[in-house]
């Protein structure tokens, strides 16, 4: 289906990327994964997907900068990203907005706020 | 979310705590010794990723624990607490006490009897005093050997995770066989059209395929025998600390690989000989010193495959076997008459027998004489052997020879009554006739065979086995590494032949002699032969050698 929005969910942890698969099942969205930050924008600029989801702290390029590289690319400038985080720290928060960021959901985030929020910028 | 879909969240979310909990125990035994700033770097990941599982997966004390460590381990990193030692068993009995929260016991080690809530308070109370104000807790007996695992005690759950490619290429060799199988279905519907030849060669086209197929699923099997080495970096700094002795760990082979079996039944064996080898093997750094050796003592562990085994060795260079001593013990035991005496290899061998002990005194670490025999088991049970070397003065090697696969086995069929039994073909050395004068009934009997006496079991009583008996019998001689050696009388000897052994029943598992079953080339089913076991029904003891 064309018409299907795609998203792709980055975590270094298997046991994140199945939840989020599994909380967003049902939902008429295409998941693609990666495990890093590198697979990430490798995967980002060759899908082209509708939305990230991506965890901010992963070995090697973690999220900030995962998320600066696909701002600088002209095909995923605007691609909304929502950071992942354990909690919301100031710190955080502000690197991520620099970075730039769309959003954040913060852990431990439940099926109904992060559809919500992924519905925000999809629309439905 | 559905049921099934939270059971296999939950069998991730624990292999993968699994996993975090002991890459974090290797990179805090690490962080005192490390320049490397990838070992922290990578240890605050750890944490952080297990903080966010247990959040998600709604484990909120474990996850308060995990933000107790990184808060201490982020004081630890920056140099600003005392005494490191005390702070390192503290980060240790965490990760210890996180595995009993989350219910994911370490490789090889047993969830220590610690109380998580005493735990997270002693972090907290340690970052707010900056150090250990308190002296640490005292190590309790240093676990990890599966004798003293609780019966109530969960047995693991015996999971592998495998490559995707190996999955692929076992799918494309399924279709293979799928495609030679229907040619072979094809041809054999118009076998008038085919010369029997051309019949052979499809049919040996398949088998080809077949055994292709075979040879993938065992490798799919393999793991490295790292895994099994995991524990101990942090056995050894417990047993440092726990006996002054200052011990490095050398480890090489670990990606050797292995049959998923054998990492888990050799780790037993080894946390024994490594446990051992500090206890009674490396001195103290003091009377090293004296002994013009280096302060630290070496334990070296090392895989690799030899001639269609694997073989691992654990070798220190402590003080060696006490040869002296160890004959006296064998005298006064009465493993050995009073006057008696061995070959060093023969007498060293006399280590394993239950309750051989030679420790002056009996020590937390090593027991109570209970330990080398457990060793000398477990290997049995990997149909494996056990070898020693020493050099008095100089240190000891002990070398386990393991089979490559378990599941597949060169078998010796021998027939009795109506029955065949497989014995494994490593087993046995040699076949000869039984005397005339021999012959009979009697469940065991003794062999003259080249001037020495041989025991000999005669399998038709052993196993109650019916049918008629035979005008010959025959004796397989069998036996486990160079030693021990005793005779199988059958009915008949049929040949050699390669042998997939299926584990018994569970109701038939723990019948003595057996080891497992196997279906023939003819299709019918044939019990599968323990070797060792019979063996010690044969003879009172694995040490006493026939001569």
């Amino acid at each position: 289906m064309s018409t299907q929005k795609k998203i792709l969910l980055v975590d270094d942890s298997p046991t994140v990327l199945l939840m989020e698969r599994l909380l967003l099942q049902g939902e008429p969205y295409a998941l693609l994964s990666a495990s890093s930050g590198m697979e990430a924008v490798r995967a980002a600029l060759a899908q082209q997907p509708d939305l990230i989801l991506m965890d901010v702290v992963m070995p090697g390029m973690d999220g900030f900068e995962a998320c600066r590289i696909l701002r600088s690319d002209e095909a995923t400038r605007t691609t909304p990203i929502i950071l992942v985080t354990t909690k919301a720290s100031l710190e955080h928060v502000e690197r991520g907005y620099e970075s730039g960021c769309s959003d954040y959901v913060t852990k431990p985030f439940n099926g109904n706020e992060l559809r919500a929020k992924i519905e925000n910028f999809l629309g439905r | 979310m559905h049921p099934d879909d939270m059971e296999s969240l939950r069998g991730i979310f624990r292999a993968e705590a699994r996993e975090l909990l002991i890459g974090m125990e290797r990179a805090i035994l690490l962080l005192e010794s490390t320049a490397d700033p990838e070992v922290p770097k990578g240890l605050f990941r750890a944490v952080h990723t297990l903080k966010g599982n247990c959040l998600m997966m709604g484990f909120p004390d474990a996850s308060e624990l995990v933000h107790a460590v990184e808060d201490l381990l982020q004081m630890y990193v920056a140099r600003t607490l005392s005494a490191s030692a005390a702070v390192v068993t503290l980060l240790l009995q965490s990760v210890d006490a996180l595995r009993m929260l989350l219910g994911v016991p370490g490789e090889g080690r047993v969830a220590a009897d610690i109380d998580p809530a005493v735990i997270q308070g002693r972090l907290l109370q340690t970052a707010r005093a900056g150090g250990v104000t308190e002296a640490p807790p005292v190590l309790g007996k240093v676990r990890g050997f599966s004798s003293e695992v609780p019966p109530e005690s969960p047995a693991p759950e015996r999971t592998l995770r495998v490559g995707l490619d190996r999955l692929d290429r076992l799918l494309d060799l399924t279709g293979e066989i799928a495609i030679s199988r229907g040619r072979l279905t094809t041809m054999l519907e118009q076998a008038d059209r085919h010369a029997p030849a051309e019949l052979l060669e499809a049919h040996r086209e398949m088998d080809r395929l077949y055994l292709d197929l075979q040879d993938l699923v065992l490798k799919t099997r393999l793991v490295p025998i790292g895994r099994a080495f995991q524990p101990f970096a942090r056995t050894l700094w417990e047993l440092g600390l726990a006996t002054g002795k200052q011990v490095r760990l050398e480890v090489s082979g670990e990606d050797v690989e292995v049959d998923t079996t054998v990492v888990e039944l050799i780790r037993d064996p080894l946390t024994h000989l490594v446990r051992n080898a500090v206890d009674h093997g490396i001195e103290s750094p003091s009377v090293r010193q004296a002994r013009g050796k280096p302060h630290t003592g070496t334990l070296r562990i090392q895989a690799r495959h030899e001639a269609g085994a694997i073989v691992v060795q654990v070798s220190d260079d402590g003080v060696g076997l006490n040869r002296e001593r160890i004959l006296q013990k064998a005298r006064a035991t009465g493993l050995l008459g009073p006057n008696e005496d061995r070959e060093d290899s023969e007498l060293f061998q006399l280590i394993f027998a239950p309750g051989f002990s030679t420790a002056e005194r009996v020590t937390e670490l090593s027991g109570r004489g209970i330990g080398m025999d457990v060793v000398w088991r477990n290997i049995e049970m990997l149909r494996g052997t056990i070898s020693i070397e020493t050099r008095e003065g100089l240190g000891t090697t002990f070398t386990l020879r393991l089979p490559l696969t378990l599941s597949i086995i060169e078998g010796f069929c021998v027939g009795v009554g109506e029955d065949t039994y497989v014995l494994p073909l490593e087993n046995v050395f040699e076949c000869v006739e039984l005397p005339p004068e021999e012959r009979g009934s009697g469940a065991t009997g003794l062999l003259h065979l080249r001037g020495r006496a041989l025991p000999y079991l005669r399998l038709r009583e052993h196993f109650a086995c019916e049918g008629p008996r035979s005008e010959r019998e025959s004796v397989v001689i069998v036996g486990h590494g160079q030693e021990y050696r005793a005779g199988l009388a059958v009915d008949a000897l049929l040949g050699q032949a390669q042998t997939v052994i299926k584990p018994l029943n569970k109701v038939f598992q723990h019948l003595p002699g057996l080891a497992g079953s196997a279906i023939l080339g003819t299709g019918r089913v044939a019990l599968v032969l323990d070797v060792s076991s019979l063996l010690r029904s044969l003879l009172p003891s694995p040490i006493i050698r026939v001569a």
